[in-house]
């Protein structure tokens, strides 16, 4: 008598033993890392600030 | 093994078994909790119910990667055997261990909240179109499912009332649950570590049962190619010599089209049964004869040589094979009888 | 199925004597086991992420704050300055649970309250989980005295900024749990924020917005933020929108849907 699901066994392994790997370096590849450029960036001072004159050297 | 339906035939090995893995799972959880916090860097400690969550988790991970690697190694070395003996009660604590996990993780993470606890754990995170943030609980509860559930029908009764082909398919599952698993620490877990050390210890993981498994079904293959010659007569074939069978011992001689036979010495007689147990197919010509009985090395199920019947009152059987002698050279007839039919022994005679 | 002793070297389960040398073998198997997963378990328990300190500041006592008790974006209360809290703050408010003090302050929302309760708190920020009896009730006027007004001060605009950071909920990141963020969280940072728990910018930088890491979150008109941005909470993101200030809270006005997962 064939030893049951010998197939089923050798077949799952051969697709595990590629899956679990691409599995564990595709998780470890879209971790996220920190920023490569400063975090926080002023793109515009407030409309106060902007319309104010700049201060006199003396002043 | 029992005749009538007890919940567990406790024996001396068992006990040493479940003593020794209960052992190591409480150290496991004891250390994880009690003193490695202690030895943390950080501001302050991880919330309690999280590092129970935590520790339950990582424990059924690494159990449930040992149990699987416990096939293998016993195919790869005998000395591994014992280990699958009482292999179903390291899977239960596994799916205890587990399930702990999960309450633990729904008490913290999904409760207190109008929506209802068990709802909100597959309403709360519906990523499910992208990789980062996809919802790695759904590969959790699957596989929690499949622990259940092979824990449920782990006893002899299901295997009996299943029929052991239905029953062995269920439980093959347990790989899927281990693949579940992996999917769902790398797309969780995993994701928030600063430190690499759960990545190599997943990594190993997978290194490591993938690796027994795959290098265990190479010699298994290598087996299967060395299929015994035909003799000079149809339909028979070579299956060794009377000098290859030590008395109480067995040969495995595989066939053709992939089936493996035993051939058992028992003093000067010779008999040939299948190769597999019919209780969980294990590898009967690796046993042993015992009290006139083939004895299976995995759990001990015996069956007469003669007839391939288990002794009364078990009412197990295996195919048996016609055999003769050519010489000193034992000729074995491939077509297996029905199980349970009679076959003379063959009568060896001292070179 | 008792009987002789088998083989040398030949388990059966059954039986109770094992061969010596495989019981040798065992014990180092067993030991190898035991010690294997305690090893495991140190390593693997000291090897935690810092969850910060965030904390549920119990010890401190119940605090007693009268302010004007807003709706927008989420809950918060602009606390008068009076002897018990010598500075104007702006503090973000919840209930015991997952859950908003929406329903609570509904008819309050706009007036001079008194509240009550007990302060979750990490870094610069903190928030008031109004508890207990009383504990959220309109300003009454004495007797033959004119009602109690506050003005708070106007919200101070600090310009259009590009940040990247991380969606937490208030709650579990102040210190209901500890982690409170990254992925493994996510669940339940949806299921707070979803249920109440004002959502928050964390900076990835500390002390990134004028010496401030936490933000309170809300949309391009001041209001809550829409519908279901469970995709962005709890990934690094990057966003732009305006920053104000609201005495010592930040809020951060975005368009959500032009968030970027980095």
């Amino acid at each position: 008598m064939q030893r049951r699901h010998r197939k089923t066994h050798a077949y799952m392994w051969k697709v595990l033993a590629i899956f679990l790997p691409a599995m564990l370096i595709a998780a470890l590849a879209i971790r996220q890392h920190g920023p490569t450029e400063k975090s926080a960036v002023q793109l515009e001072k407030p409309a106060a600030e902007a319309e104010a004159p700049a201060p006199k050297a003396d002043e | 093994m029992s005749v009538r339906y007890a919940p567990v035939g406790w024996n001396r090995n068992k006990i040493i078994y479940d003593v020794v893995l209960l052992a190591a799972v409480v150290a496991y959880i004891l250390l994880y909790i009690k003193i490695a916090p202690s030895f943390q860097d950080v501001t302050k400690p991880t919330t309690g119910t999280i590092l129970r969550a935590q520790a339950f988790g990582t424990c059924a991970f690494l159990m449930l990667t040992f149990i699987l690697c416990i096939g293998p190694l016993a195919r790869l070395d005998t000395r591994f055997l014992p280990l699958l003996y009482n292999r179903r009660h390291f899977g239960v604590i596994t799916c205890a261990v587990a399930f702990t996990h999960a309450a633990t993780i729904v008490s913290i993470y999904y409760s207190f909240s109008p929506l209802n606890k068990y709802v909100a754990v597959l309403a709360s995170n519906t990523s499910y179109d992208r990789f980062l943030g996809f919802p790695f609980e759904v590969f959790g509860i699957f596989a929690l499912f499949l622990l259940l559930v092979l824990a449920a029908t782990s006893h002899d009764f299901w295997l009996k009332f299943l029929t052991p082909p239905i029953w062995k398919a269920i439980h093959i599952s347990v790989y899927v649950a281990y693949a579940a698993i992996v999917c769902h620490i790398v797309l969780g877990s995993l994701q928030s570590k600063q430190s690499p050390l759960l990545a190599v210890i997943v990594g190993l993981s997978v290194v490591l049962v993938a690796g027994l498994h795959l290098v265990a079904g190479r010699i298994e293959r290598q087996k299967d190619r060395n299929a015994a010659e035909r003799a000079d007569e149809a339909p028979w074939v070579v299956a060794g010599t009377v000098d290859s069978v030590p008395d109480g011992r067995g040969i495995v001689v595989p066939l053709e089209d992939g089936e493996r036979v035993a051939v058992f010495r028992y003093g000067d007689k010779l008999s040939a049964l299948a190769n597999v147990c019919a209780h969980q197919n294990g590898p009967l010509g690796e046993g042993r004869i015992m009290d006139g009985c083939v004895t299976c090395p995995w759990h001990g199920f015996q069956y007469r040589p003669e007839d391939g019947c288990a002794p009364p009152p078990f009412t197990e059987k295996v195919a048996t094979y016609r055999l003769k002698l050519d010489g000193r050279r034992i000729l074995l007839d491939p077509r297996p009888n029905e199980p349970g039919t009679y076959v003379e022994p063959v009568q060896v005679t001292e070179a | 199925m008792a009987g002789r002793l088998p083989d040398p070297g030949f388990f059966v389960g059954y039986l109770n004597s094992v061969p010596r040398p495989l019981a040798i073998f065992l014990v180092v198997v067993a030991a190898a086991l035991v010690g294997g997963m305690a090893g495991l378990a140190f390593a693997l328990g000291t090897n935690a992420n810092d969850p910060g300190d965030g904390t549920f500041a119990r010890k401190l006592g119940k605090q007693e704050m009268t302010g004007v008790l807003l709706e927008n974006p989420y809950p918060i209360l602009r606390v008068r300055p009076d002897a018990r809290n010598p500075e104007a703050r702006t503090i973000m408010l919840t209930v015991p649970g997952k859950r908003s003090v929406k329903r609570r302050g509904r008819k309050l929302f706009g007036q001079l309250v008194d509240v009550k309760g007990f302060m979750f708190q990490r870094g610069d920020i903190d928030m008031l989980q109004v508890q207990g009896k009383n504990s959220l009730k309109a300003v009454e006027a004495g007797e033959d005295e004119p009602p109690p007004t506050f003005t708070p001060a106007p919200s101070e605009p600090l310009g259009r900024w590009r940040l990247i950071g991380e969606i937490c909920d208030s709650k579990c990141h102040l210190g209901a749990m500890r982690p409170g963020d990254g992925l493994a969280h996510k669940a339940c940072a949806n299921l707070c924020i979803s249920s109440g728990a004002p959502p928050i910018f964390v900076t990835q930088e500390e002390g990134a917005v004028a010496g401030e890491t936490f933000l309170l979150m809300a949309d391009q008109d001041g209001g809550p933020l829409p519908g279901n941005f469970g995709d962005y909470v709890a990934v690094l993101i990057q966003l732009e929108g305006e920053v104000e200030r609201l005495d010592d809270l930040l809020v951060f006005k975005v368009d959500i849907d032009k968030a970027e997962v980095l």
